[in-house]
């Protein structure tokens, strides 16, 4: 699949992080010819977000700039087991996100005009149209939180997170890039307002231009050569049950009861919740995410009564103000990017992040899909607000 | 069938453990019920939806213990005792049974049921002890009931060279062995009816459990220290045709590993 290296003393472009966001980039840096190249991983390539995410995609934002971005990532994933020639098991069987109130249905009616206008397939479906797609949800009146409509978003579907990491780096590595795992960053070198190279725990590495990928720990990276960006980092917890026969053939996400889930190829159901309300680095998951999930998938699906949970896990969101991610050179560090602030919406960005990063590090000028995602927006007041399509509950 | 099952919360092994300076090294941690014990719970609910009747967890515990319980109460026992202690760093197997001993006092059971050994220490020394102290019968390292009926339970116990097949009278304590039976997960509807189960908080000193009968004064051993397994060593790789990588690997598993020496 890929092969190890030593570590050299010098690379053009070093990226730290081998998550799918890291090892994308690397990919796409390849694909524009810069292949001396090494990707540093602290743990193993898909230790964090990648391989903690419920392995949702979907394009039906709420913001020009986000349906836009989005819409990219989810075409390059259709493309994406062809040109890598491995099986991802991309499955695009349609996403509903569902409305609970007459405020909510008001946000998804936006959504679905705002989707349309950009070429996105997106539109509200009411409770009965819902019913006859989804037969086991409950659309009465009876729960807390009655279902009142839906966005439907028929491209919207789920894929194999892991298999996405190792496409990335099987193609990485063949383009003669080196990920280098169990290889930590202790500090950042920098001379004259220059990035220079990187110290880790394998040695120290000279280098013109460093890409920082590491979402949750986006932070902690930048604290290191005193960068101040607005990330916040919050654990997510998700859980998988135990196989059922075929049951769910869409992903269902409800803001309001803070719960998403869909069904594997395998027939686990997958299922995520909103952020942890208090910021942390624990990857513990709890027994009060376990009750609040049950509590409230019960609510929509009562039939999942017996459904037994298997396993639970947490993963680390690195949250910004606007709910947008950050993806931007810093201007007070020459050949320092930082590609981050990707919170509960990473996984399914992954191409279009790669791709647009490996535009800007190699024209040194950024891409116009992610000029928007500059980190200067926060001080100028130019905010994507994407909470309401790019969380649940939180 | 009133059944009691002892659980010790324990950290959960499938992450890894980290030792700094002779200590387990607290942060970042998951706690889990241990895992003989889960197989003790699954025993007991299998028993009383056999023979009718109630399970009830115990365990001793700081205050994150609850959420064993909690979990255990998902998983389909019907109540649960919490003997809170929070400082129980240094109390060895003696003194954990000499306060089990004192939290089971005035309560009527058919049955102790619990795992042979705890997984963060594998002792297997509190359940024998109890059942000495509390003057009842015990059979350890279960891996079948054959019988289960008022008054008397007959028990298959693996030994060294087969099984032994004991019958017992009740009141008793059993300790089972994990090949007894593969535990339930918990269900949707069982994490939410958890939260309505009984769950009885005591503390020690309403139990009777003196400062004197608390860590390392009442117990009669002590953990110097903790020291990580040594990690493997990394393996070898041959390249080549088979006929002459496999002669080099037996060659080296002579010379080197003296596995067939």
């Amino acid at each position: 699949m890929w092969q190890n290296h030593e570590l050299k003393k010098n690379y053009d472009v070093v990226i730290i992080g081998g998550g799918a966001h890291g090892l994308a980039t690397a990919y796409y840096l390849a694909k524009l010819g810069i292949t001396n190249v090494a990707v540093l991983e602290q743990k193993f390539i898909g230790y964090g977000g990648s391989g903690r995410n419920t392995a949702i995609l979907r394009s039906n934002y709420r913001t020009e700039e986000g349906i836009k971005f989005y819409d990219q990532s989810l075409g390059l994933y259709e493309d994406l087991a062809g040109e890598l020639d491995f099986n991802l098991m991309f499955s695009q069987q349609g996403h509903f996100t569902l409305g609970h109130s007459t405020a909510a249905i008001a946000g998804l009616v936006t959504r679905a005009e705002n989707n349309k206008a950009l070429g996105v397939d997106s539109y509200v479906l009411d409770p009965k149209e819902i019913k006859k797609m989804l037969p086991e949800i409950d659309i009465s009146d009876h729960p807390r939180f009655p279902v009142m409509g839906a966005l439907y978003h028929p491209p919207g579907g789920i894929i194999r997170h892991d298999a996405v990491v190792w496409a990335y780096a099987r193609g990485a590595d063949h383009a003669g890039i080196h990920i280098h795992q169990l290889t930590e960053v202790k500090d950042i070198l920098v001379e004259n307002g220059k990035t220079t190279g990187v110290v880790t725990n394998k040695g120290t590495i000279n280098c013109g231009t460093l890409i920082s990928v590491v979402a949750g720990w986006s932070s902690e990276v930048c604290r290191k050569v005193n960068v101040k960006l607005p990330f916040v980092t919050h654990p997510l917890q998700a859980l998988v049950t135990q196989s059922y026969k075929p049951w769910l053939n869409q992903v269902v996400v409800s803001g309001t009861l803070h719960i998403y889930l869909s069904q594997t190829d395998r027939g686990e159901l997958v299922c995520g919740n909103g952020i942890d309300t208090y910021p942390h680095y624990g990857m513990r998951s709890t027994l009060g995410f376990l009750e609040s999930y049950a509590a409230h998938v019960l609510e929509l699906f009562p039939v999942l009564h017996n459904v037994a949970v298997q396993r639970q896990w947490a993963g680390l969101c690195d949250m910004t103000p606007d709910y947008s991610p950050i993806i931007s050179p810093i201007d007070e560090i020459d050949g320092f990017y930082v590609n981050g602030g990707w919170g509960t919406y990473g996984f399914k960005a992954s191409p279009a992040s790669g791709f647009n990063t490996a535009q800007m590090v190699a024209d040194r000028k950024t891409p116009k899909m992610i000029e928007p995602f500059r980190y200067n927006r926060f001080a100028e007041n130019r905010l994507l607000g994407e909470k309401a399509a790019a969380s649940v509950g939180s | 069938m009133e059944i009691i099952v002892p659980v010790k919360q324990v950290p959960d092994v499938e992450l890894n453990i980290k030792v700094k300076d002779g200590a387990i090294v607290e942060e970042g941690l998951s706690y889990v019920i241990s895992s003989w014990d889960e197989t003790a719970l699954e025993a007991a609910l299998q028993i009383t939806e056999d023979v009718g009747g109630e399970v009830t967890l115990l365990t001793i515990g700081p205050e994150k213990a609850a959420e064993s319980l909690r979990k255990g109460l998902a998983i389909g026992a019907h109540k649960a005792i919490h003997v809170k202690y929070d400082d129980a760093k240094e109390t060895d197997s003696f003194a954990y049974a000499k306060i089990l001993q004192k939290a089971l006092e005035g309560r009527s059971y058919d049955l102790l049921l619990t795992g042979k050994q705890a997984q963060d220490t594998d002792a297997g020394l509190t359940a024998p002890m109890l059942a000495e102290f509390i003057g009842l019968p015990q059979v350890t390292n279960i891996i079948r009931f054959s019988d289960v009926s008022d008054g008397r339970i007959t028990l298959h116990r693996m030994g060294d060279h087969g099984t032994e097949v004991v019958e017992m009278n009740l009141p008793g304590v059993v300790t089972v062995n994990d090949s007894l039976n593969e535990p339930r997960l918990a269900s949707m509807r069982g994490i939410m009816m958890a939260k309505k189960k009984p769950l009885e908080e005591v503390d020690l000193d309403g139990i009777g459990v003196s400062a004197e009968m608390r860590g390392a004064p009442a117990s009669m051993t002590e953990v110097l220290q903790y020291e990580k397994p040594d990690s493997r060593k990394e393996g070898k790789t041959f390249e080549g045709e088979e006929a002459d990588t496999v002669k080099q690997a037996m060659e080296l598993l002579v010379s080197e590993a003296k596995f067939l020496a």
